[in-house]
């Protein structure tokens, strides 16, 4: 009985098993129907040319509307058409714009600069042949500002390089909606192959370009029926069956958190600078099996962190390149339920406090006193930081000086009226070096201030969590004290834009950093006035981070510094360039290695 | 037998109920905001809190996730992980190849664990006991995600036998060959486990009357295993069939990111770190409910197996 019983039970157990192991096979993308392929056809299979990519999660999408990590807008950049691409120039190496979907450079409408028109090129089309059009992008730009989507990436099509006339406006007008309509927005379709954009400021033609280089199309028909009823959000490009490509890429092969292939799309206008046939992502959640994979030959390219970087310290294929991402130490000032972190001496005497040098030690980046990345721009072609006069302000030693923090702790505790600080620091768990560094500063403030004098505790958190709190998304009391990191990538031309993350009047401002005369400077920085004067721009932005600076709002600590691990078998087309990165899109493979 | 089974079901749907609820509040009240963008500015961000309910009281988010639950079998949408997928429909995609591991772990783990314990059993405190027995105390110490580690350092990685990581595109022999590691890293521990129980209860039923009684009836020393033996050792290991497949779910969480396996246990961690709740308890459910379902099936198998069992519960 039991032994029957047991057979009948395990044997359609393990006929179920065995057929249901077996993932979804690949969907065969739709074939090109009417534009004529662009360059030669693929070569022979043995031939083909395959770059091999890694990383620890996937993407969630690759819908332009929705999809705010980097590793998706980089994907996006492979597979999706851009008005404009940024390429390399062949001579100087340097970055080279170029239409892609557009027909030529934007036209400028008016003196000022407020009205654009771009014309679009009539040979554009879909990885399935069918072409591009002004409507294409209409019902691009439109679904991106949809106030009832509310899409987390609208804002990069109405407000990034260049801010288009009440695009915010409608965006944010909710699902009853307001005075603003779609109509007031300053998009309109001139013909079918014209686009004409008023925007909210002068801007210039770089800017306008730069803009829509970051900018991709949506593809109507699969968009739609991926909407829900409420039209709320869309299923749109979230696997291969409802994605249309339109870029450099197509999406051969999409399993979600798995693996992805992208095959070369001769379609694309400028399909000729590709050398790369094919790409390969795997998801390799486990950073040692990732290792493996690299030693073992089947990955060309893998980022290192501060623990996997040791092993690599010496080898020739390591490749370091300066970040735009700062680390902080937030104190949040605005907490009651805590005096001590809104005196100002307090603060002062945790910044002096600091030993930058060390902290970068821990996080294998740089020690760093400024607000402004090292990657930010200055003007005359020097960068931010290599301005004579932005080097003359810089803190000596990083702006590390125990004495004085001393002095400014002991008038804190005067002040207030106490004989010892306490205050908690939050931490986040899950990354190792973020751990050390806060149990470090809590070891070392202890040092320099006393035992007697201080009492810091640690309170750990997963990594989402203790981001959340660092955002202050809960009230002003959910935090006291922690570390996070910013970057924004304008930073590269616009070195004031870091201070949105800290004025209220900062589109990402991530926390109430209240100061008026701060945030007044900020909304000065952003004016025609200062954005079109590089030099004008600097001498604001450093009497920002002077004020910043002496009032503690937040306290720099080290800039980031990226490394990976490059196989000898990918030839990457230039060095480390700060707007183009390392131009792998445009590299080649060698296939003797 | 129907009665005993309907009770089973009642108590396994009152069970479910209340994992749910405490789930949904106890993650609901977690530190820390469900959606968050530092890249996104306050005011889209209060919008979009809007549009999925997170700016309600936590008991009115509770109310719309049981109304989409019963009225619309909708088990609220992944914000996070997966924005604007149904976390149905994203479980959906990843059961077939977590449950199949899991199964094929076990269904392989049961033969195996059988034979090395009847061996055992039989060739009590000789020397290929003490081999097994020693073998058995470090698969049993030793947690899963180790030998994965092992596995695929050597195996895969060393040698080149195996493929390092489990990939999507592979068919056929590549498939066959990816699969092989984590279900091999799944299934020591449950073989050690069943090996242990199986000898124990073997040898106590081996030196018992009724063993005797059978060979003096004329039966071989492997026919009275096989007849008697085995059927009253068989009460014991069913009860810890619901362990050792829990057991097999919680290891493939880890095994799974390990071997890069796109997998229910990487989306439930995944799901955990981003603070994706409605994805959470989505996942949380699915393994309640897998879970309970496991007690539910050897309940019934004891209730056949051990007729006083049901009798039991039916007094």
């Amino acid at each position: 009985m039991t032994r029957k019983l047991l057979v009948s039970l395990l044997v359609p157990l393990l006929v179920l098993s065995m057929v249901a192991c077996n993932t979804t096979p690949p969907v065969t993308p739709p074939q090109p129907t009417s534009a004529p392929p662009t360059t030669a056809p693929p070569p022979p299979a043995q031939d083909v040319k395959i770059l091999r990519l890694a990383d620890t999660q996937d993407i969630r999408n690759v819908n332009p509307h929705n999809g705010n990590w980097i590793s998706e807008d980089n994907a996006r950049g492979y597979l999706s058409a851009r008005l404009y691409r940024a390429t390399i120039n062949p001579t100087t190496k340097k970055q080279l714009y170029l239409p892609e979907a557009a027909a030529e450079l934007p036209i400028q409408m008016d003196d000022e600069g407020i009205v654009w028109r771009i014309p679009l090129d009539p040979k554009m089309a879909w990885e399935n042949g069918e072409l591009f059009t002004a409507d294409t992008w209409m019902y691009t730009f439109e679904r991106a500002c949809d106030p009832v989507m509310v899409n987390p990436m609208g804002s990069w099509v109405f407000s990034n390089d260049i801010i288009i006339l009440n695009g915010e406006e409608y965006y944010l007008s909710g699902e009853e909606g307001t005075d603003y309509t779609w109509e007031d927005v300053g998009i309109k379709k001139i013909d079918d192959y014209t686009l004409e954009f008023t925007l909210a400021g002068r801007y210039t033609q770089e800017e306008v370009i730069r803009h829509f280089t970051g900018v991709s199309p949506v593809y109507e028909p699969f968009y739609e029926a991926g909407m829900n009823a409420s039209r709320t959000s869309t299923t749109y490009a979230t696997s291969i069956d409802s994605f249309m490509a339109s870029g450099p890429y197509s999406l051969e092969f999409w399993e979600v958190d798995s693996e992805r292939v992208y095959t070369k799309n001769y379609l694309w206008p400028l399909a000729d600078l590709i050398k790369i046939e094919k790409i390969s992502f795997s998801i390799v959640p486990d950073t040692g099996a990732m290792m493996q994979l690299f030693e073992s030959g089947e990955l060309d390219i893998m980022d290192l962190d501060a623990v996997t970087f040791v092993k690599y310290e010496q080898d020739p294929r390591l490749h370091t390149y300066p970040s735009a991402q700062v680390g902080y130490f937030n104190i949040n000032m605005a907490n009651p339920n805590n005096p001590l972190l809104s005196n100002v001496n307090f603060r002062r005497a945790i910044s002096w406090a600091i030993d930058r040098e060390a902290m970068a030690k821990i996080q294998l980046s740089s020690p760093w006193a400024s607000i402004i990345p090292g990657t930010a721009g200055g003007y005359g072609g020097v960068s931010y930081k290599d301005l004579p006069e932005v080097k003359a302000v810089y803190p000596e030693n990083h702006g590390y000086n125990p004495d004085k923090a001393r002095e400014y702790y002991d008038l804190a505790l005067e002040e207030l009226g106490l004989t010892t600080a306490d205050f908690e620091i939050i931490l986040n768990e899950q990354a190792v070096d973020r751990r050390n560094m806060v149990e470090y500063l809590q070891n070392s403030l202890t040092q320099i201030f006393g035992e007697d004098k201080i009492n810091i505790t640690l309170k750990g958190l997963p990594a989402a969590n203790a981001s959340t709190l660092v955002l202050w998304t809960e009230g002003p009391t959910t935090y006291e004290s922690g570390v996070s990191s910013w970057s924004w990538g304008s930073t590269l031309y616009y070195p004031n834009l870091q201070f949105q993350f800290f004025t209220p009047s900062g589109q990402l401002n991530v926390t109430d950093y209240n100061c008026p005369e701060l945030d007044a400077m900020y909304v000065l920085s952003r004016t025609d006035e200062y954005r079109m004067d590089p030099k004008k721009l600097v001498e604001l932005t450093m009497e920002m981070e002077a004020l910043l600076r002496d009032q503690v709002l937040v306290i720099p600590i080290t800039n980031f510094v990226g490394r990976m691990i490059i196989s000898e078998r990918l030839l990457l087309p230039i060095p480390y360039d700060a707007e183009l990165g390392y131009g792998t899109m445009w590299a080649d493979i060698d296939l003797t290695k | 037998m129907v009665r005993y089974v309907l009770g089973r079901l009642v108590a396994l749907g009152v069970t479910l109920f209340i994992i749910v609820t405490v789930s949904f509040v106890a993650i609901r009240y977690m530190p820390g905001n469900l959606y968050e963008d530092p890249h996104i500015s306050p005011a889209a961000m209060a919008a979009i809190n809007a549009k999925y309910h997170l700016d309600k009281p936590v008991m009115e988010q509770f109310y719309y996730f049981l109304r989409g639950i019963v009225l619309e079998g909708d088990w609220g949408t992944s914000i996070k992980i997966r924005p604007a997928i149904p976390a149905f429909d994203i479980l959906r995609s990843r059961i077939p190849v977590s449950m199949s591991l899991n199964l094929i772990s076990l269904i392989i783990s049961l033969p195996l664990g059988v034979v090395f314990g009847t061996i055992s059993a039989m060739r009590h405190n000789k020397m290929i006991d003490n081999v097994i027995s020693f073998a058995v105390v470090i698969c049993i110490s030793v947690p899963s995600f180790v030998f994965a580690s092992m596995l695929q350092y050597y195996l895969g990685f060393k040698f080149g036998w195996f493929p390092i990581i489990f990939k999507a595109s592979a068919t056929g022999k590549d498939y066959a060959l990816a699969i092989v590691l984590p279900i091999l890293a799944l299934a020591v521990g449950p073989i050690a486990t069943i090996t242990r129980y199986l000898r124990g209860e073997l040898i106590e039923t081996l030196s018992s009357e009724f063993m005797l009684l059978a060979r003096t009836k004329g039966l071989t020393r492997t026919q009275a295993i096989i007849r008697h033996a085995f059927r009253n050792s068989m009460v014991p290991l069913l009860n810890i069939l619901v362990s050792l497949f829990v057991g097999i779910l919680g290891g493939s969480l880890v095994i799974e990111r390990i071997f890069a396996i796109p997998g229910v246990g990487g989306i439930m961690v995944d799901a955990i770190n981003a603070m994706d709740h409605p994805l959470t308890i989505a996942v949380l459910i699915f393994y309640s409910f897998v879970s309970l379902i496991a007690v539910l099936l050897v309940d019934i198998l004891l209730g056949i197996v051990d007729p006083r069992i049901r009798m039991g519960a039916r007094q």
